[in-house]
């Protein structure tokens, strides 16, 4: 679940819209979660939903960006961001059934990774294009609004809660090599296995097929 | 040198797992790659790990033991802590540090993954 506050708030009317929708999007797919007897076509509805808006929101705020000349190198990293979790959101959601039984466990992992993404990206990313915004409205160049929010002291409540969403993304994807890892043996062993036993047939077929030789 | 200053339990055991788990990841470097990529990435993960800890955690404890010395309860020492704002330069360089870790680890799933589909095939 994702709560609205005003740690969350960019002061940008149609950004901070745009977030209070995504986090409802975000707690009514979980609400969906915990619902019982929710069918798999309507969950896959709702995740849609969520990843459409989200690149829609994404759009809007890089045409905000560009409308508004924020320095290209920000403008870049932003994007880059932006595009990295459409790309992560995309391996994720690769449910290819949705009568998977197994389905339940990865909407969970999909909703906690977007939580502790946009947790991430708005504190810090989103946070870092608005004051440049700011800046540049009050008749900075951009770049020297880009420079400038290098010197904004940060609240530490706020860092320790972009520290703990990115520490919680690093471990998740640590996890889950841990879980391929293991995959990756038990397939080693079990091909290693089934190469024996075709080695062992191949054996008993050849003194099959000749058994002439036990004669000589 | 934590545990004589008595810093408040919170920060101290989210301290101790950092290095606890630097460690176990470590040692299981040398279990996942081959010899020629390990050392770089090794190195990466060292580099990125020690900016993120120096900055991260050794910054705040060592501003809490200095006020605990200087008389204060831990736990307020750790309220205050808390409080403080921090340089954006030295939060940036942290988070930072963390993210690239973060990229690393996927990248590492992806190839997992990759090499998950190709023994499937066999």
């Amino acid at each position: 679940m994702l709560i609205w506050s005003n740690t969350f708030e960019t002061k940008l009317e149609l950004v901070d819209l745009q977030h209070k929708n995504l986090f409802n999007l975000l707690n009514k797919l979980v609400n969906n979660l915990e619902m019982s007897g929710i069918r798999n076509e309507e969950l896959e509805k709702a995740i849609k939903l969520l990843i459409h808006y989200t690149k829609t929101s994404f759009n809007d705020e890089e045409l905000l960006m560009m409308e508004s000349h924020v320095d290209k190198r920000h403008l870049t990293m932003h994007r880059m961001e932006h595009q990295s979790f459409l790309y992560d959101v995309d391996i994720m959601n690769d449910i290819t059934s949705f009568e998977d039984r197994r389905i339940t466990g990865k909407v969970i992992k999909l909703v906690r990774f977007i939580t502790l993404w946009l947790t991430f990206h708005i504190l810090r990313t989103d946070m870092v294009m608005a004051a440049q915004i700011s800046h540049i409205n009050l008749g900075m160049s951009p770049q020297q609004a880009y420079e400038k929010v290098n010197s904004h002291k940060i609240e530490s409540a706020n860092v320790y809660k972009m520290l703990d969403a990115i520490i919680d993304l690093w471990s998740d994807a640590k996890e889950r090599c841990n879980q391929l890892e293991k995959t990756s043996r038990e397939m080693k062993k079990k091909i290693a296995a089934l190469e024996m036993e075709l080695q062992i047939a191949s054996i008993n077929s050849i003194n099959l097929i000749d058994p002439m030789n036990s004669f000589k | 040198m934590m545990m004589d200053s008595r810093i408040d339990d919170r920060f101290f055991s989210r301290h101790r797992m950092e290095h606890n788990s630097f460690l176990y990841d470590v040692d299981r470097f040398s279990e996942i790659f081959s010899s020629d990529d390990r050392a770089e990435k090794l190195v990466r993960f060292i580099a990125f790990w020690l900016i993120a800890h120096i900055l991260g955690t050794d910054l705040v404890m060592a501003e809490q033991i200095a006020c605990i010395k200087a008389g204060m309860p831990p736990q307020q020492a750790f309220e205050r802590a808390k409080e403080q704002k921090l340089d954006p330069v030295m939060v940036k360089m942290m988070l930072d540090a963390i993210m690239n870790l973060w990229i690393d680890s996927k990248a590492r799933c992806t190839r997992l993954e990759n090499k998950c589909s190709e023994l499937e095939k066999n």
